[in-house]
């Protein structure tokens, strides 16, 4: 297990350039923004979201109007809030028996 | 002497039995910060070799020098009422009997926060949802407890948390933080949430607002037939992205304290209460099951001493949250509160020392599980009595046949839980007349077992 972790930190640091034997913590909104930047641009664009409703989803977080996001504006995207329940429960189908 | 008198004299005895001789910590008593992501399963993490990227900063939490990360660590109970209850007493679920026998602690009972309270430490807790309102008990002790009915997730704390550790106090502080993130159904911002899927929702499920989403299912918990691939593979995705962004609030959290210069002299604890089951053998959800899918949980511990020489970086050795209690309590020189069982992790202690194996049991509410190193006996409640099965490793052939012994062995550790009376639905309803609003709490988390109202 230790191995896996040690393998995933190698590749963490080869995406973010980071070195591998700094023992700090990574800036987890760069991670983020890694991850969304699926093509390394820089910009996280509509085509690496893939949600039907992408380009009204970028345009929410998009404060400079730019129609992509950059890292701080996926940051204030991932940072929360939300309250609220969890959202509205399904029924149960009538002929699936779950105890 | 009158009831009240009682208990506070109870209170008063079980505190007074609390306070420490001394700190074992060279730098005096520690920051404590405890962050609970609640519903994360220890194999959907990247600590077990995950092959999605769904937890990269409890990755690097966890390779951190001084941090230990345990990888047989289970909760004492598959859903979060009784799982806080005994991170918070140090009981087995079964003994303490929240979400069991009783809705809340028992009167006196003391726990972790009462514990460092009466030791001088400021205590806080930004938690929400029905299993943690105060009515159950958790608050007790606690400073300040930032509580609402809504299933919060870790980003809602983060800032308020943060700011509260960073600043200045001339006491100790213990910070509870948690969050509902991997909890269903699974809320995700929409910029994350279909970032594990290759087969999007046709249809965007928007819930907490038009920009976030959630995996809205037609199935109740419990156990049923196999999902149809494609309900799988987006239950699978949904979750995954859910566990993503607790990671990430986790990774925010422990950033800022890096940076804050404070991490370094906390003490910190990141878990999850139980897991999440998703789909295997037909099981959804969690409450119900027996399997590691919901046993098996994430823990990874940094002490403020972290570079003590010869603590191990793993723990392959089964540990339950409920030794967390007697752990903090043996390393601040503190007596642990009455009536707790679990036992201080030796491989956190100083000087650290391997721990003996030791068994591990917990329940649902159809079911006991039992793990004893790569052994697991689980035991479903029937109609008839119980259904025993025991199992190896990964491999769910039932080996009683060729183990008897070693099935009796396990049995027996269970001692009389099987003989047990109680009726979890009758306290999750009687939590759900204390108010409509935590009726209205219970219904929408799943937990609602009103025959009518589907849910379990």
């Amino acid at each position: 297990m230790r191995t896996a972790t040690l393998l995933w930190m190698g590749m963490l640091a080869a995406c973010t350039g980071a070195a591998p034997a700094d023992p700090a913590l990574p800036d987890p909104d760069t991670l983020m923004f890694t991850r969304l930047d699926r093509d390394g641009s820089g910009r996280v664009t509509v085509d690496e979201i893939p949600d039907r409703e992408a380009r009204a989803v970028i345009a929410a977080w998009d404060a400079d109007s730019s129609g992509d996001l950059d890292p701080s504006e996926v940051a204030t995207a991932m940072s929360g809030p939300p309250p609220g329940l969890p959202g509205k429960k399904g029924k149960a189908r009538g002929k699936r028996t779950r105890r | 002497m009158t009831a009240s008198a009682c208990t506070r004299a109870a209170v008063v005895a079980s505190l007074a039995g609390c306070a420490p001789a001394r700190s074992a910590e060279p730098d005096g008593l520690p920051d404590i910060v405890m962050v609970a992501m609640d519903t994360v399963r220890w194999d959907r993490t990247n600590l077990a070799g995950y092959d999605r990227d769904t937890t990269p900063n409890l990755a690097a939490f966890a390779a951190l020098p001084g941090s230990v990360v345990f990888s047989k660590a289970y909760t004492d109970a598959a859903w979060s009422q009784p799982a806080y209850a005994s991170l918070f007493t140090g009981q087995d679920a079964l003994t303490h009997g929240v979400g069991f026998r009783t809705a809340e602690l028992a009167d006196g009972q003391a726990t972790l926060t009462t514990m460092l309270k009466a030791a001088g430490y400021e205590t806080r807790a930004w938690v929400s949802g029905p299993h943690l309102a105060p009515i159950t008990g958790i608050n007790r002790g606690f400073d300040t407890y930032d509580h609402d009915l809504s299933y919060k997730t870790l980003g809602a704390s983060v800032q308020p948390a943060v700011q509260w550790l960073t600043g200045t106090s001339d006491r100790p502080r213990f910070a509870f933080i948690h969050g509902y993130d991997a909890h269903g159904p699974y809320p995700t911002p929409a910029l994350l949430s279909e970032h594990f899927s290759d087969q999007p929702h046709d249809q965007p499920q928007h819930c907490r607002g038009k920009y976030w989403r959630c995996h809205q299912t037609e199935v109740t918990w419990g156990r049923g037939p196999p999902l149809p691939d494609p309900e799988q593979h987006q239950l699978n995705a949904a979750y995954d992205a859910a566990v993503a962004f607790a990671d990430h609030q986790l990774g925010r959290i422990l950033y800022s304290l890096q940076e804050a210069g404070r991490l370094d002299h906390t003490l910190v604890i990141v878990f999850s209460d139980h897991g999440e089951m998703l789909g295997e053998d037909g099981w959804l959800g969690h409450a119900h099951g027996h399997s590691d899918s919901v046993f098996h949980v994430p823990l990874v511990v940094r002490l403020p001493t972290a570079s003590t020489p010869g603590r191990p970086a793993e723990v392959d050795r089964v540990v339950s949250l409920s030794d967390l209690l007697p752990t903090v309590a043996s390393r601040l020189d503190m007596s642990p509160p009455a009536g707790a069982e679990g036992t201080p992790i030796p491989e956190l202690l100083d000087p650290p020392s391997p721990g003996t194996p030791t068994v591990h049991r917990a329940a649902s509410q159809c079911c006991f599980y039992v793990r004893d190193g790569d052994w697991t006996l689980k035991g479903m409640r029937e109609e008839t009595g119980w259904r025993w099965t025991l199992h190896r490793g990964d491999d769910q052939t039932d080996r009683r046949a060729e183990e008897p012994e070693r099935h009796a062995a396990l049995l027996a550790t269970l001692g009389d839980w099987p003989q047990q009376t109680y009726n979890p639905r009758a306290i999750s309803e009687k939590l759900g007349t204390q108010s409509a609003a935590l009726k209205e709490a219970l219904k929408s988390g799943g937990y609602w077992s009103g025959a009518k109202e589907g849910g379990q």
